[in-house]
């Protein structure tokens, strides 16, 4: 019988970590205790369930130190690029170069959920008259506004065409606020007419006409050239194929990593620490290098779990496949104190996870991955794609997380839900997923007890 | 003749016209609980009415939506399989001040014109093209003009989204209440009314042309940047000497309700933040309100 791993809450980690350094833990620059964090905001770190290796321990404090890194990048004279939006094709371009560090703003979404909404970015949002109908990510206009959370870029970029209306509403609002944005298009994808030729994008579900990948990349040459002007560097081909080639050593980690958490027959890795180690790879957290390893050391920790036969929560856990990202990060634990377990996620960033060609010219290839956004075309395509990534991982259930106020969630998960019923008699869920679900989880957790009983009747022979 | 449903004012009337089928532009009506599309939170319910026409309808052709909006873009993948109207997606570029977006909107105005032909149109000649154009050109000079004579009232701007057809009522109850709506900006407004064709480009190249008069020219809340928007309306509200903003928007429409900000910084006039949720005689109540409130302040 395999052996059951326990998550820890974080007062237990100070425990855990006093055990791990006497056992001679060796800590990157970041390393430290996970309670300091908490104790400089992130509140939300206090409700969490977390898992207790070495690993996760680094992951953490990899992620909640990427502020200092990019204040540390800027008085090292690097240029700071804001890359919004398109979640992992313009951050490539810019590690291409040495001076150059690139971030998401869009990150901002998650900080009302890990402060607890001490910050009160929502608050001067709502000053600003982009209130709750509107999607988290309006924190990002709370955070340039106080200035908190991130240096202010030297470059903004931002994707916009077939993108929602929360976030190019509140990239115009930046702008309208003395932010000037690199704007570039990426159109709603659509297939090939009748005789036009026809591509294949990253990942091999989506199809796009070759001329909207012509359209892309003259867009990314917009982007090029802006973060040349901002480094004073030319930024050439071979610095981009090289980007991408080390852009897809870590897609490929991450892969990995995700195939054997996802189809282990017990869970060898939570699926809050997975969430997290997903979100490296759309920018590498401010330092690829230190990404990789991150990851590195991450699969050998899985990898050692399922040697030894242990792994969390029950081997009969129902299998879960996650759709959108959860705007409280506590709703991961929940789903597995319920007797279920994740075995694959889209979390609107699949283009950032799949590999991105390298034998094709570098911009083509970045068009092509930006045009891959499951995102950017109907939301049947997305279907079509979560429906084939949760049959190689084997769910047997969908849950989908509504975002409050976002404008795709009106309708998107009604699609999507009943192409998966179709198509896959997969069960689905939806849910909201508000950025504090506190007052509401006993409601969540009723929600999710039942899809776990309809598995368990299903599998009943 | 076969006819072709759309309501947004990026798609060109005569370009349908010239294919030999009937543009019909439609102000939808907003539809009740029971309706195909049912009231979803976080949906338009312009882009819901809209849908919900082009769901009733068994008589149009095709219906072209477009993704000036995500709510727009994607209220179409829920029509799709429940209509027998064809339905065309058409691609609106966003960004505006380059070339190739420009040649994206003429290209998928090919596109169009080539989907148009599947549902039995016909292949425009440019001198075809041209006289259609000339000829709409011609119908939208001679509609009569919204700037009305001096007078008396308060002097407003109605600015913002489409209206609901239950709504044509708001222009008199301003009038009712003291006040004059000296021009519509909304999206259903002179706002989005073309630029004048130039005829020498128009026979030069009629297609440029008709992208021009659309794309290059029409403000738009959703082009990046907006900045179109805001100095057509600040001159326009200069000019017509406006005392005082009404920004009309639909709930859950993200693009005009986190403008309404700059636009009161923008244009130095009080602005009334007008929310409205249908076209039903609650709602109506509700807006009577507010803009006699609001009217009452100005005088
Ligand atoms: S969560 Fe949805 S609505 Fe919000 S920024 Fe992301 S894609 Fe846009
Ligand atoms: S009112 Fe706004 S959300 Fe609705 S269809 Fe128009 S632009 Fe889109």
């Amino acid at each position: 019988m395999t052996q059951k791993l326990r998550q820890i809450t974080l007062d237990e980690w100070d425990g855990r970590y006093e055990a791990l350094k006497s056992a001679g833990l060796a800590e990157p620059f970041y390393g430290g205790k996970l309670s300091r964090h908490a104790e400089d905001g992130d509140y939300r770190l206090r409700k969490l369930m977390f898992d207790d290796s070495a690993a996760a321990l680094r992951l953490w404090n990899f992620l909640l130190t990427e502020e200092e890194r990019l204040t540390q990048a800027r008085s090292e004279g690097k240029k700071i690029v804001g890359v919004m939006k398109d979640l992992g094709t313009t951050a490539v371009m810019a590690n291409a170069l040495d001076n150059v560090v690139a971030f998401y703003p869009d990150g901002a979404w998650w900080i009302p959920c890990v402060m607890e909404n001490s910050d009160r970015l929502l608050a001067v949002a709502d000053s600003l008259g982009v209130d709750e109908s509107f999607c988290p990510v309006r924190a990002m206009l709370g955070a340039f506004v106080t200035g908190n959370h991130f240096p202010i870029p030297d470059l903004l970029t931002c994707s916009v065409g077939a993108t929602c209306d929360d976030f190019s509403a509140i990239a115009q609002r930046l702008e309208g606020l003395g932010h000037t944005i690199v704007w570039w298009e990426i159109p709603h994808r659509r297939g090939p007419e009748q005789g036009e030729q026809c591509v294949t994008l990253p990942g091999g579900t989506f199809v796009a006409a070759q001329s909207q990948v012509d359209f892309v990349r003259a867009q990314l040459v917009l982007v090029q050239r802006a973060l040349e002007e901002v480094s004073g560097v030319q930024l050439d081909d071979a610095a981009l194929s090289s980007a991408i080639a080390r852009a897809n050593d870590i897609r490929r980690l991450l892969s990995e990593l995700r195939r054997t958490v996802f189809t282990a027959s017990r869970c060898p890795m939570p699926a809050l620490e997975m969430l997290i180690a997903e979100m490296l790879a759309i920018h590498y957290c401010s330092d690829r290098e230190e990404t990789a390893a991150v990851l590195e050391e991450l699969g050998a920790e899985v990898q050692a779990r399922i040697a030894a036969g242990v792994g969390f929560g029950s081997p009969d856990a129902v299998k879960v496949f996650w759709v959108n990202p959860v705007a409280d990060l506590r709703v991961m634990n929940l789903l597995e104190q319920y007797g279920a377990r994740i075995c694959g996620t889209e979390y609107m960033f699949t283009h950032a996870l799949d590999l991105l060609r390298e034998d094709v010219e570098p911009l083509e290839a970045l068009a092509l991955a930006a045009l891959a956004d499951p995102m950017a075309g109907s939301a049947v395509d997305r279907a079509a794609r979560i429906a084939a990534d949760a049959r190689t991982f084997g769910a047997e259930a969908v849950i989908i997380s509504r975002i409050p106020g976002a404008s795709h969630c009106a309708v998107e998960g009604r699609i999507i839900a009943e192409h998966l019923r179709k198509t896959c008699g997969l069960a689905v869920l939806e849910i909201e997923i508000p950025p504090l679900t506190d007052a509401i989880r006993p409601a969540i957790a009723t929600r999710i007890e039942a899809l776990v009983e309809t598995i368990h009747q299903r599998r009943q022979p | 003749m076969s006819q072709i449903l759309y309501t947004c004012p990026f798609v060109p009337a005569e370009w349908i016209a010239a294919h030999g089928l009937r543009p019909a532009r439609i102000m939808p009506q907003s539809t009740g609980m029971h309706a195909a599309v049912a009231p979803i939170e976080g949906l338009c319910p312009f882009a819901r009415a809209f849908a919900n026409h082009v769901l009733g309808d068994s008589t149009s052709c095709g219906a072209i939506f477009t993704t000036a909006c995500d709510q727009m873009r994607r209220v179409r993948d829920l029509v799709v399989d429940g209509t027998c109207v064809e339905t065309f997606l058409l691609n609106l570029p966003k960004t505006w001040r380059n070339a190739a977006c420009t040649q994206l909107y003429i290209d998928e105005l090919g596109r169009m014109g080539r989907w148009l032909y599947t549902l039995g149109g016909c292949v425009p000649s440019a001198d075809a093209l041209a006289a259609t154009m000339l000829d709409f050109d011609g119908r939208r000079q001679a509609m009569p003009d919204r700037r009305v004579a001096d007078s008396g009232g308060v002097r407003l701007a109605l600015v913002g989204g489409p209206l609901l057809a239950g709504e044509s009522g708001l222009f008199d109850l301003v009038v009712r209440n003291g006040g004059r709506i000296v021009f519509d900006a909304t999206e259903t407004g002179e706002r989005t009314l073309p630029d004048r064709f130039d005829p020498a480009l128009l026979r030069q190249d009629p297609v440029g042309e008709l992208a021009r008069a659309y794309f290059d020219s029409i403000p738009a809340v959703w082009k990046r940047p907006n900045t179109g928007l805001f100095d057509w309306l600040t001159r326009e509200c200069t000019e017509r000497r406006v005392q005082g903003v009404i920004c009309r928007r639909l709930v859950w429409c993200d693009l005009w309700h986190a403008e309404v900000h700059r636009l009161r910084d923008a244009l130095h006039v009080p602005l009334l933040d007008l929310d409205v949720s249908d076209d039903s005689p609650a709602a109506g109540e509700r807006t009577a309100g507010r803009v006699q409130a609001f009217l009452e302040t100005l005088q």
